[in-house]
């Protein structure tokens, strides 16, 4: 009903638009900022009680929300510690002081200390396999750690087990005299790592023992193992093995070497897949584990978030897996500088669980996610708000002219 | 979402064409390296455009093999046909005018012309001349024979440096592989490389592979020592410089197991090593039995008996344990390189040639012409008819006995041509299969020149297709720019 509250409401009006004017700048200004989520502007009416006859006009309330759930594009990069989320969920990082923040911005490189660390100077937090297999905390951020990598620390994996799968001539001759390093039927040998990553070459030497006799249906198919050391061509302590053969050429019973080596190391040699077949000696496959010492070479990121090492050999070993958290609103979010969210009482409390699981998204590793603007969006929206804007200031040019002519009313 | 979306799609788009561009090119620019295998781009889909995911190398493990087999046995072959070829040039060829057998025929020649004028002193000496060139081809075919040893054993050897250097070669190779394949990156050019080595290897020493995990590979001779497993296992060998006829050549050990030499004209030896093996060990000491058996008969044939008809003594011909004569149909090794002339018959060693026509060379008791007639030739015809006369020879030297001395020299020729022309056969049959397998595999994995440039065109194509993409989304936003004013 009044010139002064219908003025306002055009003022009102104004607000409104320079709102979504500023959202719309934050958005094109952020078009290629990685992770960053647009901002929008919704708008709701204020009312203000009228009567039949006269009508009060009231305004418009402005609420900015920001698509924090909506997806960017993925964008492929040529550096491993670039994460991306594909799917719900944010990384979890650290700012300066400390405090657990979410993010989706995932453009991680190593500072001076070997932590990972964003464009947005946040370090990414994640649980450490030092104690183990870690478990993801479900409601908090206890157990988190700073992910740090340090390149010059060794490695080394003893050997535990090896195996040796294969086949011995059935009709190699009985051995004369005791089996020994240089009396044998078949020889062959095999690496293994010490406790101190130290290369250790064992000789296996197989010797047939006995043999079944065909014509009296007596006797067994029997091999003698015996492992020696090469670097003291000695026999290893528990390097013997008996393998008694079957008329169908396979093993009677297990065979087995457990060697105990003077620094206290046991590797057992399975010899359970050897056969006794008409055929030539052959070795179809044989392998020991273990691994020499090492230095980190490069860092592996798994679809699941674990940080593997990779070591000179080309071995691998978890060293860190990256949590992924997730709000029940993710849009509600408190949005602070630097790409990173936090809670906020609408958004919900934040729950923490692994890359794949239980709703959040894959890591994707070698990617970064770019922001969910669309240029396009923006400035139709721009063009949208400016026309708004200026028949909004017309309702107030109005209202202005209207109360210059009531003033003139009274000379 | 939508324009900034289709630009990063065929900004996407582009990359690929740019990456597949450079998978075509590296594929055309090594189409003439037998060890190259073909690559292809492996596309996956993502949300933002598709993405290369993979570059696979095209492999056939079983060509592979097959022609790994097929090099061995050729190698092993071409060595073996290559030997056999210089024996027979250097000691006893049918072509050959120093072999024993031509030099046995020249003897029984003069015998005979010397015999048909018994008088005549010069026939004596062009006789006893003549079983000089015979013990010369002797001696002179030892020595070839067991040069020729020596020169295998320092062959063997740079080969077993060789082939240790190629094992640790193969060493850094595989690291890198095993090391990429973990790391998920492309590895094509270590596998090349790993293949590569692997057939040069597989020249010297018959190969088969046990593949790990990670393309870890093990690599064992086809008699199950190992070659390299993690590490490279030491192939050791030394060489003797010098021969003789009773020595025995040192083995080649793989990882402390003995190398097997191979069998046979048509060799059943895979790799160059076992090749020469046999030939140091079974084909150069076996034609050296043949010429001690045959220098043996030349001294039995010779002998002289006295006035009564027994006690021989060693005749025209001797050797260090003469006058004696060396057991009768035993071998003596290295005799061929020891027998002479007797020096009472040469002339050049103050000799009496006539003592091969009237006897008498190990005294007077063994003289047969006792009243010194010029014309006493039943002796000197009876040395020719010796020469025909089938004797017992040592079976360990491979030819059928009894046989007659000349028979035996021939039949010495002939044991040599017949290994020979096994050998070259062995040798056609397994060049043959080891080029057919070459070019299966190359046809399986090799680069065909046809499709990489029909896949160019089409890259061509694809590239213009998305940059044009890029300039449609361009003016459209340049559109909506000119509308915000």
């Amino acid at each position: 009903m009044s010139l002064y509250g219908m003025m306002r409401t055009g003022v009102s009006g104004m607000n409104a638009q320079a709102n979504r004017l500023s959202t719309v700048a934050d958005n094109i200004a952020n078009s290629s900022t990685n992770g960053y989520k647009r901002a929008k502007t919704e708008f709701s009416t204020l009312v203000i009680p009228s009567t039949q006859g006269s009508y009060n006009s009231g305004g418009v309330q402005t609420t900015v929300r920001t698509s924090i759930s909506t997806q960017g594009v993925l964008q492929y990069t040529t550096s491993v510690t670039d994460l991306a989320i594909k799917g719900d969920g944010f990384f979890v990082v650290q700012n300066p002081s400390g405090q657990p923040l979410l993010t989706r911005a995932g453009s991680f490189v190593l500072n001076s200390e070997g932590e990972m660390v964003n464009a947005g100077g946040f370090r990414l937090l994640g649980y450490s396999y030092a104690n183990g297999d870690p478990a993801a905390t479900a409601n908090g951020y206890a157990g988190l750690e700073p992910v740090k990598i340090t390149q010059a620390e060794l490695i080394a994996t003893p050997t535990a087990n090896g195996f040796l799968k294969g086949n011995l001539p059935a009709d190699a001759p009985v051995l004369t005299g005791a089996p020994s390093a240089t009396n044998y039927t078949q020889k062959t040998s095999l690496v293994a790592y010490g406790t101190m990553g130290e290369e250790m070459l064992f000789d296996v030497y197989m010797s047939k023992t006995s043999a079944y006799d065909s014509s009296t249906g007596t006797g067994v198919d029997e091999w003698q193992v015996e492992v020696y050391d090469r670097a003291t061509g000695t026999l290893v302590p528990g390097g013997t093995a008996t393998m008694t053969f079957d008329n169908t050429g396979a093993l009677t019973a297990p065979a087995t070497a457990s060697l105990a080596l003077a620094s206290g190391q046991t590797i057992e040699l399975d010899l359970n897949d050897m056969t006794q077949l008409g055929a030539p000696f052959d070795i179809a496959d044989a392998a020991m584990d273990g691994a020499p010492p090492s230095t980190i070479e490069s860092v592996e990121i798994g679809t699941d978030g674990v940080i593997y090492a990779q070591y000179a050999d080309g071995s691998f070993k978890p060293l860190y897996r990256i949590p992924v958290a997730s709000v029940t609103s993710p849009d509600q979010l408190q949005v602070l500088a630097g790409n990173v969210f936090t809670e906020s009482p609408n958004s919900g409390p934040v729950r923490i669980g692994f890359a794949g699981n239980g709703g959040m998204g894959d890591i994707v590793s070698g990617a970064v996610e770019n922001s969910n603007v669309d240029i396009a969006q923006e400035l139709t929206e721009m063009i949208e708000s400016q026309r708004s804007y200026t028949a909004n200031s017309k309702v107030f040019q109005t209202g202005s002219d209207l109360m210059e002519l009531l003033v003139n009313l009274k000379r | 979402m939508s324009l900034t979306s289709a630009l990063s799609i065929a900004q996407s788009a582009l990359f690929n064409t740019s990456r597949q561009t450079s998978v075509v090119s590296r594929n055309i620019s090594d189409a003439s390296n037998p060890d190259y295998a073909r690559r292809t781009s492996i596309y996956s889909s993502t949300n933002g455009g598709a993405r290369i995911s993979e570059i696979r190398r095209a492999t056939n493990e079983a060509l592979f093999r097959q022609n790994l087999t097929a090099l061995s046995g050729w190698q092993a072959q071409a060595s073996m046909s290559g030997g056999l070829d210089t024996l027979q040039l250097r000691v006893n060829g049918p072509d050959n005018a120093t072999s024993p057998a031509a030099k046995l025929g020249v003897l029984q020649e003069a015998l005979q012309t010397f015999a048909a004028t018994p008088s005549n002193v010069t026939l004596g000496e062009n006789a006893v001349e003549a079983a000089r060139g015979l013990v010369r081809s002797l001696n002179n075919g030892t020595q070839a024979i067991q040069s020729y040893r020596a020169e295998l054993d320092a062959e063997i050897k740079v080969s077993v440096d060789d082939l240790n250097r190629l094992l640790a070669e193969f060493e850094t190779v595989n690291k890198e592989v095993v090391k990429g394949t973990r790391a998920g990156s492309d590895i094509s050019d270590a596998m090349d490389a790993r293949d590569s080595l692997l057939k040069k290897i597989s020249q010297y020493v018959p190969v088969s592979t046990v593949n790990r995990p990670d393309n870890d590979m093990m690599v064992l001779t086809a008699d199950g020592a190992t070659l390299f497993e993690t590490i490279a296992r030491p192939v050791t060998f030394t060489a003797n410089t010098t021969y003789t006829a009773a020595m025995t050549g040192n083995a080649i050990y793989v990882d402390g197991v003995p190398l097997a030499a191979g069998t046979g004209g048509n060799t059943t030896a895979m790799g160059s090593l076992a090749a020469k093996l046999q030939m140091r060990d079974v084909v150069a000491p076996q034609m050296q039995r043949q010429l001690d058996e045959t220098a043996r008969g030349l001294i039995e044939a010779f002998a002289e008996t006295d006035s009564s008809g027994a006690n021989p003594l060693a005749g025209l011909f001797t050797w260090p344990g003469g006058p004696a004569l060396p057991t009768s149909g035993t071998l003596v090794e290295g005799l061929a390189g020891r027998i002479t002339v007797n020096a009472a018959v040469d002339s050049e060693k103050g000799g009496d040639p006539k003592l091969l026509r009237d006897g008498g060379i190990n005294g007077a008791a063994y003289v047969k012409n006792t009243s010194g007639a010029a014309s006493y030739s039943s002796t000197l015809i009876a040395y020719t008819q010796k020469l025909d006369e089938p004797i017992a020879f040592d079976p360990a030297a491979g030819i059928a006995s009894p046989r007659s001395l000349t028979g035996y020299t021939a039949d010495s020729i002939g044991w040599l041509e017949a290994l020979r022309q096994d050998a070259a056969r062995g040798a056609e049959a397994k060049e043959a299969l080891s080029v057919r397998t070459a070019t299966a595999l190359s046809n399986e994995i090799g680069v065909n020149m046809d499709e990489e440039m029909a896949l160019l065109l089409e890259l061509e194509h694809s590239y213009e297709a998305s940059a044009r993409l890029m300039s449609v989304v361009d003016e459209m936003l340049a559109t909506l720019m000119s509308i915000a004013r």
